[in-house]
């Protein structure tokens, strides 16, 4: 056993001596000169000329850039209501700019889908619309209207009706108190 | 401005020359190496050197990124194995392609001595050639410059242990072949 494992030494080292002796080879006296002629002819090394340099410079513009980006995010919220000039009106085709009903009983506002196509209006496009949109289902306000319009007319005796259902109606006011608003006349564009 | 663009200039100049001063130490360091790693696979001297010439140009135009020692030597191992891998097959084909159209050359009368010396070193040859490449390249590298299994390792990339396992198994079949 250990003469057949210092015999695959002996061989190992034999072969390792054989594969030395033949690699011993060394290159030609000009191949240091040869080499040194192609290196100079080639181009300059790639890379990144003075890397710090354009990292500071990357750094300083990624920081302008997001501190313009964060302002400007802060504006826009501002944008509809100053961000415009009151000049910069244009025409769309929307509902004309009223305040909403102080009695919703008597013009209650419907969804916008339900509507008929009006005018185009005029209005400032810096307005902003600050109270929420009231969608009242049309069938819900035409039978409060028909109803408004019974007891108005004695045709429905309130003492019939049940008293969940008069509770809310005892805070409307009466229809007389409200003032028609003065229709809004469309705003004619500057002689140039 | 101009005296900023003078200095950026300048110091690039000085990075410039620091950098083929570096260059030249290490193509002084690694030129026999890289020369008998593309030796071992083509047995060629004049296009040993040429596939060395050819690794320390690549190497030259990516010096930046392999400054440091044992980078560059484990780069420049590896582009110029490949580099001569790449020529043996080209050569391989066109020597197949040239002997069949050449009459075979005349024997050349040599001496007995020389003569098994030369079957010895062919023998040996033929059967390093044999090997896969993965076990080629270690044995080849153990055996140029006396590197040992740890310097093998730097320069191939591969752990210790792997490399003696394939060293172990390199000698293995070599011993094999050549009985």
């Amino acid at each position: 056993m250990n003469n057949h494992r210092s015999d695959d030494a002996r061989d190992e080292s034999a072969i390792d001596r054989e594969i030395k002796a033949a690699l011993s080879v060394e290159p030609s006296p000009e191949f240091l000169a040869r080499v040194r002629t192609r290196v100079a002819n080639e181009p300059a090394p790639t890379g990144w000329r003075l890397p710090w340099v354009f990292a500071a410079a990357g750094a300083v513009v990624a920081t302008i850039v997001i501190a313009v980006a964060v302002s400007r995010s802060g504006q826009r919220t501002d944008v509809n209501s100053i961000g415009r000039a009151p000049w910069s009106a244009k025409v769309v085709p929307e509902v004309p700019v009223t305040p909403p009903p102080a009695v919703p009983v008597e013009q209650p506002r419907v969804a916008e889908s339900d509507m008929k196509p009006k005018r185009p209006a005029i209005v400032v496009s810096g307005f902003s619309r600050t109270e929420p949109e009231v969608l009242i289902d049309p069938g819900e306000a035409r039978a409060l209207r028909r109803l408004l319009a019974g007891i108005r007319d004695r045709r429905i005796d309130v003492a019939t009706l049940p008293p969940e259902l008069l509770q809310p109606l005892a805070a409307i006011q009466p229809l007389s108190a409200i003032q028609p608003m003065a229709p809004i006349e469309p705003i004619q564009p500057a002689a140039q | 401005m101009h005296e900023l663009a003078a200095r950026l200039a300048n110091s690039s100049v000085g990075v410039d020359q620091e950098l083929e001063r570096e260059f030249e130490i290490r193509l002084v360091e690694s030129s026999t190496l890289a020369f008998r790693v593309a030796y071992s696979v083509l047995r060629h001297r004049e296009d040993a050197e040429d596939v060395a010439q050819e690794a320390f140009a690549k190497a030259f135009r990516s010096f930046r990124q392999l400054r440091d020692r044992e980078r560059f030597r484990a780069w420049l191992i590896r582009m110029t194995w490949r580099l001569a891998l790449d020529r043996q097959r080209a050569e391989g084909r066109r020597i197949v392609r040239e002997m069949a159209h050449q009459p075979p050359a005349p024997m050349i009368p040599a001496t007995d001595e020389a003569m098994v010396a030369r079957e010895r070193a062919d023998r040996l040859w033929q059967a390093i050639d044999r090997l896969p490449d993965k076990l080629r390249i270690v044995v080849v590298l153990a055996n140029i410059e006396e590197h040992d299994v740890g310097e093998v390792a730097r320069l191939t990339g591969l752990p210790p242990g792997t490399v003696k396992s394939r060293l172990f198994l390199a000698r293995q079949r070599l011993r094999e072949q050549l009985q």
